[in-house]
């Protein structure tokens, strides 16, 4: 199935929340619509998968190569061949196995049929055994995988995800990432709004930024976020540990240095720059860790938020430091603020580019 | 309080033997109501749903006009379906005045307005997330209806009890379209409120026992449902 949107835009209310909005999709792979909140991502995702109306331009679907584009009008067989996840997703009330069989009900599947692929993709998505629990009942981060069987079992071609992975803990949104990655394999489209631009790195093929309604940046998530302009990326998205500096020679490598602190990084350039650092990649410990990363700064914790499943921890090493770790971590570790603790992560993990 | 206390034994002793015409007005009192609330929920749903499920100039109004019906005087709706049913109105060729089926339409129109509303409230308590999953999921109306019913079942059935109950404690308008008429439109609200005012205490207050635990039975059961909804 393919997808052209040439020239949309749409008004509510007479404000425009999306103005000359051209795209193709086209390639199985995963496309990512990028942008702070507001920018228009959701409505967007909501016209392409056909539950909104587009205000003005054309939007036209191509179902298999022999057929003509399809026009709005004839949208139950386009419909079909779709899916949208909202987060949070909503469960209908009942079992778990309800859930998941509703799309095959409504297109007539037999019982048995239903039965067996319903099991078949719980199993894949690690929820062997949840078909009788009551849906409503399950945490966010089951909810939000029940919501991907469900979606995954009408076998769609194109699957739309809305923020997949906002406020889900980690090994929930571990296995939707990789999920998504599988899907991309086996040649399905996968769309997603986001503004987690890690896993836009992690796992997009395609960008579209969108920002007040525009879609100002498009291209391959390579070109996009690794040669585009980083402080922007940081300015409109919040990126974390994301630092001005200077990048200096050493004896066997590089550091960057921002102040009084440096670290080491594994790049070619040299001179002022930008450094960003993924909190996923930094470890936390109690004691000077002896590892094969490069970095251990020693730091005290400023603040801890909780999000999700994890906490997100601000260590002060001089700079304010991201730290994303799980619950079970921070409290096994007796963590609080004021404790004293070691950031340690790999020169690798530092993203470094020349500043403009 | 000794006539109040021999009639309610001569009340007991009434209910105790199955006395005929107690149960006959019972009967058709149940009968009415629930043929009524029946009608009532049918038009009620799909209202509901056409009301809430699509986007139209005037929806807020619509709503709004629903709610207010619910607060228009039971005894001007049977004003009005008298005038209707009437020999001179423009339905007197239906010849339903002073009969249960003129009670059945004058209760129906008492329950419309407030099931109407209490499917309404709970149509749009669930939000237009579900409806969407459904659509996405590849429901067809057909499925979506049903779907949406599904969901919102237990307030739907309590819609149907306050309506239920609301129609079967209604005097004045039954009174006023039924006539009261003995083993023809006699229900237990009307010959309560004559059999006071003959005196014959035994026999209202039998009935209003029968009434009283009808009510109670209906409150224990809307409860039970709604609990089950808050769930």
């Amino acid at each position: 199935m393919k997808i052209v949107a040439r020239n949309i835009s749409k008004s509510f209310d007479g404000k425009t929340v999306l103005e000359d909005i051209t795209l193709t999709i086209e390639k199985p792979g995963v496309y990512a619509l990028v942008g702070p909140n507001g920018s228009g991502k959701t409505t967007l995702m909501r016209m392409l998968a056909l539950l909104e109306r587009i205000g003005s331009g054309t939007l036209k679907y191509k179902v298999r190569d022999t057929e003509g584009y399809a026009s709005l009008n004839t949208t139950s067989g386009i419909r079909r061949r779709m899916a949208l996840i909202h987060n949070p997703a909503v469960m209908f009330s009942g079992s778990v196995g309800y859930n998941i069989g509703y799309g095959l009900r409504v297109r007539g599947v037999s019982r048995t049929a239903r039965t067996k692929k319903v099991s078949r993709v719980l199993e894949h998505l690690s929820l062997g055994g949840f078909e009788n629990r009551e849906a409503k009942t399950l945490s966010a981060g089951e909810i939000q995988r029940v919501a991907l069987a469900r979606a995954l079992v009408i076998e769609p071609e194109l699957i739309f995800l809305d923020e997949p992975t906002a406020n889900l803990d980690p090994i929930s949104a571990k296995l939707i990432e990789q999920t998504i990655l599988e899907l991309a394999r086996r040649g399905k489209k996968v769309v997603l709004a986001t503004h987690n631009l890690w896993q836009v790195e992690r796992i997009a093929d395609w960008v579209w930024f969108l920002n007040d309604g525009v879609i100002s940046i498009s291209g391959t998530a390579q070109d996009v976020l690794h040669k585009g302009d980083q402080a922007f990326w940081g300015k409109f998205l919040g990126r974390d540990n994301m630092f001005a500096g200077e990048i200096v020679d050493l004896e066997n490598g590089k550091s960057f240095k921002a102040g009084n602190v440096s670290f080491e990084v594994a790049t070619d350039i040299t001179g002022p720059a930008m450094a960003s650092l993924n909190p996923n990649e930094i470890i936390l410990s109690a004691q000077k860790l002896v590892s094969s990363a490069r970095n251990v700064m020693e730091g005290m914790i400023t603040e801890a938020v909780s999000e999700g499943g994890l906490y997100k921890v601000t260590v002060d090493v001089g700079l304010p430091l991201a730290v994303a770790i799980t619950k079970a971590s921070w409290d096994e570790m007796g963590l609080q603020k004021g404790s004293k603790v070691y950031a340690v992560f790999k020169a690798s993990s530092v993203r470094v580019w020349r500043e403009e | 309080m000794f006539n109040l206390i021999q009639s309610m034994k001569q009340a007991l002793g009434l209910l105790a033997k199955f006395d005929s015409e107690i149960w006959q007005i019972v009967l058709l009192s149940l009968r009415v109501s629930l043929a009524s609330s029946l009608i009532a929920i049918c038009l009620a749903v799909p209202l509901s749903f056409a009301i809430t499920q699509n986007e139209f100039k005037g929806k807020r109004a619509v709503i709004g006009a629903v709610n207010s019906l619910i607060a228009v005087p039971a005894v001007v709706i049977g004003l009005v379906c008298y005038l209707l049913l009437s020999r001179s109105g423009p339905l007197g060729f239906w010849h339903l005045l002073y009969s249960p089926g003129a009670m059945i339409v004058a209760q129906s129109l008492l329950a419309l307005p407030l099931m109407t509303g209490l499917c309404i409230s709970a149509l749009q308590s669930l939000g237009h997330r579900v409806r969407e999953t459904m659509i996405t999921l590849g429901a067809g109306r057909r499925h979506m209806m049903l779907g949406i019913m599904r969901e919102v079942r237990f307030a739907l059935v309590a819609a149907f009890i306050t309506g239920f109950s609301r129609v079967l404690g209604e005097t004045g308008m039954t009174m006023m379209v039924g006539g009261n008429i003995k083993g023809e439109t006699r229900v237990m609200t009307t010959a309560i409120a004559l059999e006071t005012i003959k005196g014959n205490f035994e026999l209202g207050i039998a009935l209003g026992i029968v009434l009283l635990a009808v009510a109670v039975g209906i409150n224990v059961i809307l409860q039970l449902v709604q609990g089950r909804a808050g769930r």
